[in-house]
């Protein structure tokens, strides 16, 4: 539904060997060719051949950014506070914590919700993997990992499983079971592998498919029942901290941040780098699609919380300010797009509104930092997690 | 991080925290603090309340920078005359000092052989194990904690108090108490670009230019396009976000009632918004042979956000496929419904209205005791493992049961939240076989006319009603358009839509047009 169509792959004969096979658009001298990703790669290592020196390439890519730059503002007619200024306010908010789960033994690195908007999933330092009703407290399923930074965690779409992973480098699946006896650890499956720890993971629309970020600086989509992998997709320079898919199914794509202060998204099919957006000045450990799949936002160390169009292909908003010194780790928003709540290293959580672009609320309650921030699936609360042991859920 | 700045600023003569020489037990220590002016001065600097304020100043006390003089052990800002002093920027965090073990056991060490310095018991502890641990290089341990000891001695008294302050400071910070929130835990390290050396290659640069290449070239909008589309879907949907506004009758979050989930369960959006959930109403409506209207639906819904460019090749695909006369998939609308049906299921603040109050549970109005007993009440739900395992047993007994009449999965699956919405109201809804009336209003109807007439039309009016967290404009609004004249109030719940409160629809690529009779 969401207007990613143009970066459609598109199969047929590649323009330089002629095999089948999925195409990138590329473009050399600003003419369109049609190569495959073999064939791309070949080109780019031709370039010793060619005898240019290092300098040249450098300066040459450098005059190419800046012209993508130009290519970006002249399209730039107006801000996004501009446009905003004759929406009304956000009338005062009454956000209050309703619920504080706490379980964990240590610090609580990252949860989610499940589609039936009750149930969480979160996991801790210590290896613990909680599974609970919030809306009780309950308890309903514990997991102990074989390694302590469980960073990351989803709930399946069916409400039937979780994954989760970290210092394992690992993503493995449990399903759940009604049987409170039955050992989970028993029915685990290892499904993703990679060579540096897990940093997020994700079910795609099915319970079937599993993407995961690591620090080993790549993102990969895997067959659930298999093991097998679908898609890996390799850009980023440094350790991947955060995914997250388009919302729409048909968007197909997924956007992604880390330690090389840039968020990247993709196509999920082709395994392309289809935008890239670097104007953060330090890591990004969250990133959050937009509810129209048309925009993103992104929270980073540098304090800073971001906003990016993707048809516009810019960034749109930076909300920040004076008082805020510590890092942003986490970020949603609120069903209707109006609202940014963004967890932050300074123990509390910010409400910005994200047309106007000024901060609207400041929630304080935890003590210690807010590791993840996440709204839930009808949009009545978000729930927090956090260092301090406990997860809070807010409404 | 720009701590340190706030700290220079704070530091300032003219414009910092005002400080004083304090007495404090037999030593006057120079510029102290009070924990009062910290907070009051950060409060006016960045604009902030008295709360964010303390908040702040806390962070800036457990990361020590500003250390307290009193209760030196607890790292917190306490908002009143207790006594603080800025830490000397040599032990800032920012300066990420390895912070060494040696270190560490070089002053417990000093603290040992001053007399009055006697350890804190979880110091102690601390100072075995690194004497166990540390003892090959002890010797050179203590000559060292002697000789920082003597030369402490020769400082002027003041001097030393603060220096000793400082450096407890900075132990407190980096080898906090058991039990106490530390600061400086930062998490994992990080491995920041690991292939730093490896990717000056002129492969990488090639890299580099082919995506910026790639990106030059790719279509966009403008700013205002795509801007406005964000402030338009803001607007729809503010009615609908329960963070602004009340969701009806409750929150469960707040109330501890769950009326809101049990009657959301018949939600449209819901449906057409989980896949599978669309997938199933697909193949429920390939059944009644009418799958083109939910096509339909999912051509508007690309339609509404798609670029500004192609929405007028859309809207023509649209009408096309759907709409013109013996289209491919033409749709049961009447003839005068198409003509200007684009309009319709597009903004309009009169249709907003209606569906605002087509379906609008009472808001619920608890006193204080309900809302406790409500929180004592809180029950379980079913849980969606449960709800799979029914699901999957009723599939099984259907397939072991010959041909699927599908009309009646609605009532086995009704516990299963995204299923249930078919039961009855819906597949009645978007069914071409709505009969009867097609016949007598000048209705195009693409598929045989002989359908039996006892079919339920009154419901197409309450499909559209029920989904109450759809925004209007991805409504298919136009098929119940004629329905109102044509019938009786069946319905009693339906209320009184004006029938003018269709008329005024716009159409974003046509000038406003005026409908006046029909439509």
């Amino acid at each position: 539904m969401c207007d990613q169509t143009f970066m459609a792959i598109t199969f047929g004969p590649c323009d330089s060997c002629t095999k089948t096979s999925p195409l990138m658009n590329i473009y050399l001298k600003s003419e369109p060719i049609n190569y495959c990703s073999f064939c791309v790669e070949m080109m780019a290592c031709q370039a010793l051949q060619s005898g240019e020196s290092l300098a040249s390439l450098r300066t040459e890519s450098d005059v190419l950014k800046k012209k993508l730059e130009e290519e970006r503002s002249k399209l730039h007619d107006v801000e996004l506070h501009q446009v905003a200024e004759k929406v009304e306010l956000v009338s005062a908010l009454s956000i209050r914590t309703r619920r504080v789960l706490k379980g964990h033994g240590n610090k609580v690195l990252c949860m989610d919700w499940c589609k039936d908007k009750r149930r969480l999933v979160s996991s801790s330092q210590d290896g613990k993997v909680i599974v609970w009703d919030a809306y009780t407290l309950n308890k309903e399923h514990a997991v102990t990992m074989p390694c302590t930074w469980v960073m990351a965690c989803a709930y399946a779409p069916s409400g039937c499983a979780v994954a989760c992973g970290g210092l394992d480098n690992k993503c493995s699946v449990y399903p759940l079971s009604l049987d409170k006896n039955e050992n989970l650890a028993a029915k685990k499956k290892s499904v993703a592998m990679h060579t540096n720890y897990l940093s997020g993971c994700s079910f795609t629309n099915s319970d079937m498919q599993l993407l995961t970020s690591s620090g080993d600086g790549t993102c990969a989509l895997w067959d659930v029942e298999s093991g097998q992998l679908l898609q890996s997709f390799h850009g980023h320079t440094a350790d991947v901290l955060s995914l997250n898919l388009a919302p729409s199914e048909t968007g197909n794509t997924f956007v992604s941040g880390g330690c090389d202060k840039k968020a990247n998204v993709w196509d999920m099919r082709s395994g392309q780098n289809v935008q890239s957006f670097e104007t953060h000045d330090s890591d990004i450990n969250c990133v959050k699609y937009y509810p129209t799949g048309d925009a993103f936002a992104s929270a980073s160390d540098d304090g800073t919380c971001r906003l990016y169009d993707l048809r516009a292909d810019r960034e749109v908003a930076v909300y920040q300010k004076d008082s805020i010194i510590f890092g942003a780790s986490s970020v949603d928003f609120s069903l209707s797009g109006r609202l940014l709540f963004a967890g932050y290293n300074d123990y509390t959580i910010n409400v910005w509104d994200v047309l106007k672009g000024n901060r609207i609320s400041i929630l304080f309650g935890h003590e210690n930092r807010v590791s993840s921030v996440k709204v839930s699936p009808d949009g009545t609360a978000f729930c927090s997690a956090s260092w301090d042991t406990s997860l809070r859920i807010w409404a | 991080m720009q701590a340190e700045a706030v700290l220079l600023e704070m530091q300032d003569p003219k414009t910092g925290v005002k400080s004083q020489p304090q007495r404090l037990v037999i030593t006057t220590i120079p510029h102290a603090i009070m924990g009062e002016d910290i907070v009051a001065w950060l409060a006016d600097r960045f604009k902030v309340d008295t709360q964010e304020a303390r908040s702040l100043g806390g962070l800036l006390v457990s990361f020590g920078y500003i250390y307290p003089l009193q209760d030196h052990k607890r790292l917190v800002l306490k908002p009143d005359t207790s006594l603080y002093r800025f830490q000397t920027p040599y032990f800032w965090p920012a300066q990420q000092w390895p912070v060494e073990d040696t270190d560490y056991a070089i002053y417990l060490a000093k603290r040992n052989i001053r007399k009055k310095g006697i350890l804190e018991l979880y110091e102690q502890e601390q100072y075995s194990r690194l004497h166990k641990w540390m003892n090959h290089k002890w010797d050179f341990i203590v000559m060292q904690a002697k000789e920082q000891y003597r030369a402490g001695k020769e400082r002027k008294k003041p001097d030393r108090v603060v220096f000793d302050c400082q450096e407890r400071a900075y132990w407190v910070v980096h080898r906090p108490p058991p039990g106490t929130i530390s600061a400086m835990d930062y998490g994992l390290n990080r491995l920041v670009d690991p292939n730093a050396e490896e990717t000056k290659t002129p492969d990488f640069y090639e890299r580099i230019m082919i995506f910026t290449q790639q990106s030059i070239m790719r279509p966009r909008v403008k700013s205002s396009v795509s801007i406005s589309a964000m402030v338009k879907y803001c607007n729809t949907y503010k009615n609908h976000d329960p963070f602004l506004t009340q969701c009806l009758p409750s929150n469960p979050w707040v109330t501890d009632d769950v009326t809101y989930w049990t009657l959301n369960l018949t939600n449209f959006g819901e449906l057409l918004s989980d896949p599978r959930g669309r997938d199933d109403f697909r193949l429920f409506l390939k059944k009644e042979f009418s799958g083109e209207n939910l096509a339909f639906w999912e051509g508007c819904e690309d339609l509404k956000w798609g670029t500004a460019a192609t929405m007028k090749d859309k809207a023509q695909q649209i009408y096309k496929t759907f709409l013109a006369r013996g289209a491919p998939r033409w749709i049961n609308i009447d003839g005068k419904t198409m003509e200007d049906s684009f309009g319709r299921y597009l903004k309009s603040p009169v249709f907003k209205d209606t569906q605002r109050t087509a379906v609008t549970p009472d808001e619920h109005r608890f006193s204080e005791g309900q809302l406790e007993q409500n929180a004592k009440k809180r029950r379980p739900s079913l849980s969606p493992i449960a709800l799979r395992q029914q699901e999957e047993e009723q599939r099984a007994k259907m397939a072991a049961s010959g041909p699927v009449d599908i009309t009646q999965l609605c009532r086995f699956t009704a516990p299963v939240p995204h299923l249930s919405v078919y039961s009855g109201i819906m597949f009645a809804s978007l069914s071409p076989k709505c009969p009867a009336h097609a016949s007598m209003s000048s209705r195009v109807q693409p598929i045989s006319t002989d359908q039996p007439s006892q079919g339920p039309p009154r419901r197409i009016a309450n499909f559209f009603q029920i989904k109450v967290d759809i925004p209007p404009e991805c409504r298919i609004y136009p098929i119940d358009s004629e329905e109102e004249e044509e019938e009786d109030g069946e319905d009693g719940r339906r209320g009184s839509r004006g029938e003018e409160g269709t008329k005024e629809i716009i159409c974003p690529w046509e000038s406003l047009t005026p409908h006046d009779g029909t439509g």
